[in-house]
């Protein structure tokens, strides 16, 4: 246990987290850049037209891992805020704050590609629909702790209560999962993220799975590297 | 197919706008 301690607090030493970055963060893109082709080729090329919307469903391979991230960088956030508050370890609320303005970009995204599938499939590019809005409540609960970031001069201050906000606005984050499910939407239910079988034919959940794959490496890719930057400050 | 172009295309200017921005900022701090 006291070695196990010990490896933990050596990994969030400033120090030694940067020589971690740089070690690995290479890797990271590279592993990145090869799911992401392998997905956009498999996915756009190989995989077969779908028997009801044809090839507009190829927006799925953009729009599907980037509504997963603007989730998942949102929980990413949460932990953050919850070590911060806790034990005050200052990397967890550096990654909360390099986090907020890529998760802002990924929900807004994904809010964009959803009204671009929406267009040709529903026949509107917006709706008022459980999914949709709890989607867009999210992009505003990342621009408001962006703005709290930025407001408060004094940066300790400012970080406590970012950490506040973040984990107050962590209760539409199932409501964002599950409203597909508690409400009778126009968006569709779950087809990946659900118990039992994903509801997808191999071939098209394969590109799938390496673009959702692919788009978490990137993520982490921009995290590491601005990581680095505040640490060298 | 419109649809797809555009959504793919914003998509991907958009995060190597993004990966642009975070390796100037690293750049700039070295």
């Amino acid at each position: 246990m006291p070695h196990r301690t010990a490896a933990f607090s050596k990994l969030i030493s400033p120090k030694h987290c940067a020589h971690f970055i740089s070690r690995y963060q290479k890797i990271v893109l590279i592993a990145c850049m090869i799911c992401l082709l392998y997905g956009l080729i498999v996915g756009l090329f190989i995989a077969p037209a779908d028997y009801q919307q044809g090839n507009v469903y190829r927006i799925m391979y953009v729009h599907v891992p980037l509504a997963i991230q603007s989730l998942s960088v949102y929980v990413v956030m949460s932990l953050c805020a919850f070590i911060f508050l806790i034990w005050k370890i200052k990397i967890a609320d550096f990654v909360a704050k390099i986090s907020a303005p890529i998760g802002a970009v990924f929900t807004a995204l994904t809010l964009f590609t959803g009204s671009m599938w929406g267009k040709p499939t529903w026949g509107t590019y917006w709706i008022w629909d459980a999914r949709l809005t709890s989607e867009l409540i999210l992009v505003f609960i990342y621009i408001a702790i962006i703005a709290i970031r930025y407001a408060i001069i004094d940066d300790r201050l400012a970080s406590r209560v970012c950490a506040v906000v973040t984990l107050l606005g962590a209760i539409n984050i199932p409501i964002v999962h599950y409203s597909v499910i508690w409400w009778n939407t126009l968006h569709q239910g779950p087809s990946i993220l659900k118990i039992g079988a994903p509801s997808i034919a191999p071939i098209m959940l394969h590109p799938l799975l390496a673009m959702i794959a692919g788009f978490f490496l990137y993520y982490l890719f921009l995290v590491m590297t601005e990581l680095k930057t505040e640490l060298s400050r | 197919m419109i649809f797809i172009c555009v959504a793919y295309s914003v998509v991907f200017a958009v995060m190597i706008i993004q990966l642009i921005f975070a390796l100037k900022k690293k750049s700039r701090h070295e």
